[in-house]
């Protein structure tokens, strides 16, 4: 719950953000910016904005790609988008480890996540049995 | 030995589109045809219908794939290997042969088969999954392994045109005409690596050519009413170039690629099959062209000593039924829907799950997203022991009709028999991969 209100007053930054800027009163909000991610001068964006992904499932195991569009974004990924990151963002999805995989050649991580399918995928309640549509629950993080 | 070869893929699942692969045979100038149509559970569905049927158990879609496809692979001399065997490869490549004698075609077909330990698993087996009795889990229905190129290889060595095997590990299919055609040895897990790599490039059909892939926003695909399916020409070195027909739509681009490379990969630097142990992490993709992305790389080290076997057994009955709602209190009415059921059923089932459809059913979240949808789809699933009691949960949903929420609209109900899967191993020298020419 506590996580939800982050993210709505979160969500709320942003629209006070942009609201500011089309007025241009930038400075009636900076006490908003303090404790957000535009303290650091970044856009506070999901990662669909920046990468894509697809899901792949294996039993109870859920595998999610990260793929930057720009190859130069890889090393940002790697450093924002940890397996702890990505497993707090999943805690609702994901109740065991996950383990990140980086591949240098291709600039792209790997999340291989267990106990993620409810069961697995031939004996799981879930609308989504193979987790499929979870590759844009990653891309839902915020970086 | 030839120096190139260009290998297709024409079906990525068992319900894929019947047309690329027809495209494919007709103005792909291939070689090899691949149709990967055998998922986990689909063998035990199979098993199934070969013991109400002994002349049945191979992929139901068979015989519309085949009719289709024969007279152009005869006539472009192109050879097919598929996986459509499934339960019953041997009754699969005597329908294939009836359906060429009807077409007045000579082919020489082989089934491939082996696969089928069910007579040589014991019940007390260890699952991998739980390290419980494989008959904890259930009744069994089927017990296939995993099996690598040898069936394959003797099939292609033997001649045959049309190659119609049982469980076969996916990259396999493509690997094994490979080796044929390049005099690979199997040993050489270098090259094994690097040939497993391309077909797991390959293996999910449209997945590389902007299936599945598409986001109208971010990642645009055109035509995907026509969307092609791929092929790669493959060099003796084990390097290829991955593309698809021209005129067809979708894509094939560095994207495609490296979803689909990492696609179901539990740990890059070690994918096993049953042919070698493949380091994908050793891969480099490359476009070099439009549709065309170049494939290098890539490694091995020696195969397992064992085969996976995938034991199908009987599960459950799944119960569903679905109700929809919409404007005004939408969700506050499909929510006193789900708690009223709720109350109904939870005495009666254990494992019951109520989704939201519309708010937080399929991430199983909505990550904070609380603005009230207009309309939602309520759905109960729960597991039951017979097909009498599964239905119930779809007759409680509908009588919300007359008993429910004001408003409730589109029921649908199902009942289905769920085969679970496990996992376990046996030995290579338990599995003797066999072939018979037809």
């Amino acid at each position: 719950m506590n996580g939800e209100l982050a993210n709505i007053i979160v969500k709320h930054c942003a629209l006070v953000y942009i609201v500011a800027i089309n007025s241009l009163i930038l400075a009636t909000c900076s006490s908003l910016y303090t404790n957000s991610p535009f303290a650091n001068s970044q856009l506070n964006m999901k990662l669909y904005e920046i990468a894509h992904s697809r899901a792949g499932d294996k039993g109870n195991t859920l595998t999610l790609s990260l793929i930057p569009y720009k190859e130069s974004d890889y090393q940002m990924l790697c450093t924002t988008v940890t397996a702890d990151s990505v497993k707090k963002h999943l805690s609702a999805v994901v109740s065991g480890e996950i383990i990140r995989y980086e591949l240098p050649n291709i600039h792209s991580l790997l999340f291989v996540c267990q106990n993620a399918l409810l069961g697995g995928v031939t004996t799981s309640l879930a609308i989504d049995t193979h987790g499929k549509a979870l590759s844009y629950a990653l891309l839902e993080m915020d970086v | 030995m030839k120096q190139k070869i260009r290998i297709g893929c024409g079906a990525g699942f068992s319900g894929d589109r019947l047309e690329p692969a027809v495209v494919l045979a007709e103005k792909g100038e291939l070689d090899y045809l691949v149709l990967e149509c055998l998922a986990e559970r689909t063998i035990g569905l199979a098993q199934k219908r070969k013991l109400q049927d002994p002349t049945k158990g191979y992929d139901p879609l068979l015989e519309r794939r085949i009719e289709s496809l024969l007279p152009l692979l005869v006539q472009n001399n192109i050879h097919l290997i598929t996986n459509m065997g499934a339960a019953n490869p041997v009754a699969g490549a005597k329908k294939i042969v009836e359906i060429a004698q009807a077409q007045g075609l000579a082919v020489k077909v082989a089934a491939v088969y082996g696969d089928d330990v069910f007579a040589h698993i014991s019940p007390e087996t260890l699952a991998t999954e739980t390290n419980q009795p494989l008959s904890n889990s259930g009744e069994l229905v089927s017990a296939n392994a995993y099996m690598g190129v040898e069936g394959i290889l003797n099939a292609l060595e033997a001649d045959a045109q049309i190659i119609i095997t049982g469980r076969v590990a996916d990259p396999s299919l493509f690997l094994a005409p490979m080796i044929h055609e390049f005099g690979w040895q199997t040993d050489n897990y270098d090259l094994m690596g690097k040939g497993t790599v391309i077909g797991h490039l390959l293996e999910c059909a449209g997945h590389i050519t902007g299936g599945y892939y598409a986001d109208p926003i971010k990642k645009p695909v055109a035509d995907m009413d026509k969307l092609g399916h791929p092929f790669a020409d493959v060099s003796a070195d084990g390097s290829a170039i991955i593309s698809k027909v021209a005129g067809t739509g979708g894509v094939v681009n560095l994207q495609t690629a490296k979803e689909q490379l990492l696609y179901e990969v539990i740990n890059p630097y070690e994918y096993y099959t049953p042919d070698v142990i493949a380091d994908f992490t050793t891969v480099y993709l490359k476009e070099i062209g439009e549709n065309q992305v170049q494939v290098t790389g890539g490694t091995g080290k020696a195969k397992p000593q064992t085969y996976k076997v995938s034991v199908g057994y009987k599960a459950f009955y799944l119960g569903e039924g679905e109700i929809a709602y919409a404007g005004a209190s939408a969700l506050e009415r499909a929510h006193l829907a789900g708690e009223t059921l709720e109350k109904r059923l939870s005495p009666k089932f254990s494992d019951l799950r109520i989704d939201y459809l519309g708010s937080n059913a399929v991430h199983r979240t909505n990550f904070g997203h609380t603005e009230t949808p207009y309309e939602i789809r309520l759905r109960v699933a729960a597991k039951a022991s017979s097909p009498a009691d599964a239905a119930l949960i779809g007759e409680e949903v509908e009588a919300l009709y007359t008993n429910g929420p004001a408003g409730g609209g589109g029921v649908r109900k199902y009942v289905n028999e769920v085969i679970g899967i496990v996992s376990t191993l046996i030995d290579r020298k338990d599995l003797k991969p066999q072939i018979s020419t037809f």
